[in-house]
């Protein structure tokens, strides 16, 4: 990955320029050593300008770290780490921003030490779910005096996967919403909360401290942990049908229904539940739509989902697990 | 430290610069003394309070007005002389005004501009050591100013509420330190390059062409005539003009050093309406042509040179004209570089008459007769068939003043009918009485004319005469001269130098502005001219005390300092940038002589120094050669073991565990250094651990190596465990197990 090194010329150094040309047209007709002096330092300055800037750029070296995923409407954080590969120029009065249209905070690099590292946040916000690409990021300076700016481009392409916008889902809106939708039945309560013992396993890299069993690890000469039931959670499938066979078929009502069930699928992770989702209506090469489990993969499916793409009718309709456990969600009819 | 604080003193300071090299390029210390005073009552006065700082409706009408004045002097007369100055002194009292109202960022760049605009105008009009010296202060202060205050309006434009700001530049920080040293890199290598710019911009040999600045301008010149509408006071200056070597007959110096007088332009009409003294010009002039290695005699036929014949070698530093400068009478000349020479006869003057075109005259030496026979000056005169007719003067209150002075003096009664000897006598009598008139003390020696007020319809000599009385030495020889040819005496001014100041150890003359001259000549023969000098303090050594002893005292401390920056920036021209050349290409060819004869030389001396023949020299030299070899591994040995102890932080343990963590654990720093090669840098911040898991997800397999590695480090380190040979290897495998992940793919960045 070259970056691409290219001049930007300013007012500033183009009247510096011309009051240097005017000072050194003076000093050619009369005959002043000084301000001849005045026009050589001038041009120096312009030289020097050039062999501190440009030493400075020529060491610069950057890595761009995102998140894997984020956020629609929600700012996330890009990391720049900075490296100085010059033990003589040190780095000052860098700008930093991706060569998007996007809207990212100003993040600027003051100052990073030969031979040194330095790390620089920004935000930017995505506008909208699906994959962001982010292609190329610039660094540009105009140190040490502002005559000329000079910039480094890399092209280091990276996806980040924006998740759909969520909105606040009350607990009490979500009972609500389960108990209201056609065919759901109150969710599955249990009682009790006392876990039940399974038994002794081995340690595993992350396991709680508090969880090893010392006495059996002092008798085993390893250490073992002990391994709990873990009581079961209300389930709830959450179907998003995007069949376009009733409801609302625009696509504002889709990525309103999207973002809902993003909205519901978190609130209820949240709450304890265990979710599945479905989204049916979709891909016509597909015999069955997916059920989807886990929060992370559920946003992602959430967020790939391409509303260009052919119908087709339901092929699932509303799942449930047992009474109570299902919510249907059509674009235009979800409240 | 506050940024802001330190970036508006600096601002300070070169504003402070700026100011003074101004005042002083205007020739007013006065004014830069004020002008630092008003600065630096501004930061005592505004630097913490802003409600002490100028309202902007006051600032707004002082620079209004400041300008209106400016304008005023300037449109009426669209002189390219006035229209820099007024420009500058508008400046300078619009930063004067600005600097009592820096509120924001803005007013802080305009002091910093407007301190560029002074420095470019201070350099404009006066090139003197003093503004010299401040314009090249106030560059490098530029540099500091332009440099901070880029990074501060930098950091403030681009801080927003939600960004955090980076870290601040203050204190004594290593940002701190690294920024001083790339305002001092920045110094250096624009001083380096203004020099080696200055130095190579191509200078016309024509003085006033169109390339760069060839010098002469800058030059001090000497005047061709005399007015008497001089400045109200004049300073003594003590820059060195001219320096003269001067051996007697026998071709040694002087053994008691005498005063010098160097007669320079001889003026002899008067214009009444100027109050100007110049030279009519003479009937006959002749041209001679030097080669700048044989004398070129002067005389129509020959001088014995055998009589009281001296030599003068003057060297031109400080002083560009035309006018060569002898003491009576010259008889021979001859430059030190091919010139041609314009002779008067009838002044025994010369002049030069190629300065224009042949660049620098550097200097002359002349042959000269203190006390010249008839005969000679005859030959260098030429024999005048007829008495030249009595000169008269045009202004009758002046004669009115010498008839009655000789009334005064008896002298009345000499007429003006006679032979040419009587009146070459009565010349003498009148010119004499009438110089002791001068230097009695109803007149006094003065450079400040401040009370010399001219009046309308009155001549400076008759106020001089018969008013004031007081005046320097053109004043006393205008009088003498006017007086004299009022009554019909044949007289003439003579402008040029009288010298006091002999140096010993060098044995020359040095010739100083303080010691510019006017003095009076009186026919006293057919050829023959007699000095005589009204002023009161002219033929002693009083005269140098007039100065003051300040500035000898300076003189000595300051001479080397002016000579040099005479010589070497106000007099660089195309002649200099030859000798550089030539001096630049003599020595690289020198030191490439020696550098090539240096070995055999060395080789020479140890053999003769050791006893030890040629072939030995062979094996000291290679013996010295595997020593410098070895010491060098060493150092990269050296260098290596630390920057290993640096990577792995190992700082204060004993010394034992010291060497066996670094023996031991190298395996983990060039697994550090294989990663850095691939892009994957530790920071210093971050915990081996944290740092192998970020790199998880763009390089699982690299990271997990990485696990492994860090794992078996931490058990060497921290938990004592030696390697043996067979776990080294193992532990060198990891390394290739990582260098191979890391080498296999390449997923981005996570």
């Amino acid at each position: 990955m070259s970056p691409r090194r290219r001049y930007h010329v300013r007012w500033p150094g183009l009247v510096f320029a011309g009051l240097a040309l005017l000072i050194g047209a003076a000093s050619a007709q009369r005959t002043e050593n000084m301000l001849v002096w005045v026009f050589a330092s001038m041009l120096a300055w312009i030289v020097v300008s050039g062999i501190i800037s440009g030493g400075m750029m020529m060491a610069l070296r950057v890595r761009r770290r995102t998140p894997r995923v984020a956020r629609a409407g929600e700012s996330f954080e890009i990391r720049y780490e900075v490296a100085s590969a010059s033990r003589l120029w040190p780095i000052f009065d860098v700008t930093l921003s991706e060569v998007a249209d996007l809207v990212q905070s100003p993040t600027r690099l003051e100052h990073c030490p030969r031979g040194g590292h330095a790390q620089v946040r920004s935000t930017l916000t995505p506008p909208r779910r699906g994959i962001l690409r982010l292609q190329r990021f610039r660094c540009i300076s105009g140190f040490p005096f502002g005559l000329i700016l000079k910039s480094v481009e890399w092209n280091d392409p990276v996806d980040v996967l924006v998740h759909p916008r969520q909105h606040v889902v009350d607990p009490q809106m979500l009972r609500t919403l389960v108990g209201a939708a056609p065919g759901t039945h109150a969710a599955l309560q249990r009682t009790g909360g006392q876990e039940d013992f399974i038994g002794l396993r081995e340690y595993r890299s992350g396991d709680s401290v508090r969880h090893v069993a010392w006495r059996r690890s002092a008798a085993r000469m390893e250490p073992v942990v002990i391994e709990r039931a873990v009581p079961a959670r209300k389930a709830l499938v959450v179907t998003l049908d995007l069949s376009r066979t009733e409801g609302v078929a625009t696509e504002r009502a889709e990525e309103d229904a999207i973002e809902w069930t993003a909205s519901v699928l978190s609130r209820a992770h949240a709450d304890g539940w265990s979710v599945q989702l479905v989204i049916d209506g979709f891909a016509a090469d597909q015999t069955e739509p997916s059920v989807l489990t886990g929060l992370a993969t559920q946003l992602d499916a959430l967020a790939v989902i391409d509303l260009i793409g052919p119908r087709q009718a339901p092929q699932r309709g509303t799942m449930e697990l047992a009474a109570g456990t299902a919510l249907r969600i059509v674009p235009g009819r979800f409240p | 430290m506050n940024d802001v604080i330190v970036c508006r003193r600096h601002a300070l300071w070169l504003s402070m610069v700026s100011l003074v090299a101004f005042a002083l390029s205007q020739r007013s210390l006065a004014l830069g003394l004020a002008a630092i005073a008003v600065a630096g009552t501004s930061w005592l006065a505004t630097s913490r309070c802003t409600r002490r700082m100028l309202h902007p409706t006051v600032v707004l009408v002082l620079v209004s007005v400041i300008a209106f004045v400016v304008i005023s002097q300037v449109w009426p007369r669209l002189d390219p002389v006035r229209i820099p100055r007024w420009i500058g002194l508008g400046v300078f009292f619009g930063m004067l005004v600005r600097l009592w109202a820096r509120r924001t960022m803005s007013d802080e760049r305009q002091v910093v501009l407007l301190s560029g605009v002074l420095l470019v105008a201070a350099g404009l009009h006066s090139i003197d050591l003093a503004v010299g010296l401040l314009i090249i202060i106030g560059t490098a202060l530029a540099v500091d100013c332009v440099i901070r205050f880029r990074l501060l309006t930098s950091d403030a434009l681009s801080r927003t509420p939600h960004v955090p700001r980076a870290r601040a530049l203050r204190g004594k920080t290593q940002a701190d330190r690294d920024l001083r040293q790339v305002i001092l890199a920045a110094l250096v290598l624009s001083l380096l390059t203004s020099v080696a710019i200055f130095v190579i911009l191509p200078r016309n040999p024509n003085p006033g062409g169109p390339l760069f600045g060839s010098g002469r301008g800058t030059r001090l010149g000497f005047p061709t005539d005399l007015s008497l509408r001089s400045p109200q006071w004049i300073e003594p200056g003590e820059r060195e003009l001219l320096s003269v070597d001067w051996r007697g007959p026998d071709g040694k110096p002087p053994a008691v050093a005498e005063t010098l007088r160097l007669r320079g332009q001889i003026l002899d009409r008067y214009d009444p309406v100027e109050f100007r003294w110049f030279a009519r010009i003479g009937p006959s002039q002749r041209f001679i042509i030097n080669n700048g290695v044989d004398r070129s005699p002067l005389a129509l036929s020959t001088i014995d040179e055998r009589i009281n014949v001296h030599t003068l070698q003057v060297n031109l530093r400080g002083l560009y004209t035309d006018i060569i400068f002898t003491p009576w009478v010259p008889i021979s000349i001859r430059g030190l570089n091919a010139q041609v020479f314009s002779y008067s006869p009838g002044t025994c003057s010369l002049k030069l008459m190629d300065i224009e075109t042949a660049g620098v005259v550097r200097g002359y030496e002349v042959r000269v007769q203190p006390f010249p026979s008839e005969s000679a000056l005859t030959a260098l005169q030429g024999n005048p068939q007829r008495l030249p007719p009595r000169p008269t003067f045009p202004v009758e209150a002046v004669r009115a003043t010498a008839l009655q002075w000789m009334e005064e003096g008896g002298l009345r009664n000499l007429t003006t009918d006679g032979d040419s000897d009587e009146r070459w006598a009565r010349n003498i009598r009148i010119g004499r009485a009438f110089e002791e008139r001068l230097r009695s003390t109803r007149f006094n020696y003065s450079l400040d004319l401040r009370g010399f007020i001219q009046r309308e319809g009155r001549d400076p000599i008759d106020l001089f005469l018969n008013e004031y009385r007081f005046g320097h030495c053109e004043y006393f020889a205008s009088a003498l001269c006017a007086l004299c040819q009022s009554v019909g005496v044949d007289a003439r001014i003579v402008t040029g130098f009288i010298v006091h100041d002999y140096d010993a150890s060098d044995r020359r003359y040095s010739v100083r502005e303080a010691d510019a001259h006017a003095w009076v000549e009186i026919r006293s023969g057919n050829v023959q001219w007699t000095v005589l000098d009204p002023t009161p303090v002219a033929d002693d050594t009083s005269l140098a005390s007039e100065r003051g002893v300040w500035g000898q005292v300076l003189r000595f401390l300051l001479g080397p300092l002016e000579d040099a920056w005479r010589e070497r920036i106000q007099r660089f021209d195309s002649l200099a940038q030859e000798e550089f050349v030539r001096a630049f290409n003599e020595w690289i060819t020198r030191t490439y002589r020696q550098a090539r004869a240096w070995p055999s030389a060395v080789a020479a001396s140890l053999a003769e120094r050791t006893g030890v023949p040629q072939a030995g020299v062979v094996w000291i030299a290679a013996v010295s050669v595997g020593a410098a070899l070895s010491m060098s591994v060493v150092i990269l040995l050296w260098r290596r073991l630390q920057r290993r102890r640096h990577l792995l932080g190992i700082t204060r343990t004993g010394r034992m565990r010291a060497q066996i963590a670094l023996r031991d654990g190298a395996f983990y720093a060039d697994a550090l250094a294989l990663l850095a090669q691939f892009g994957c840098i530790r920071p210093v911040w971050q915990s081996p651990r944290a740092f192998a898991t970020t790199m998880q997800s763009a390089r699982p397999a690299a990271a997990e190596a990485f696990h492994a590695i860090i794992d078996r480090y931490y058990m060497i380190r921290f938990a004592g465990r030696r390697p043996d040979a067979a776990r080294r290897a193992q532990d060198a495998a990891l390394v290739e197990r990582l260098r191979a992940a890391l080498a296999a793919g390449t997923a981005h960045s996570r």
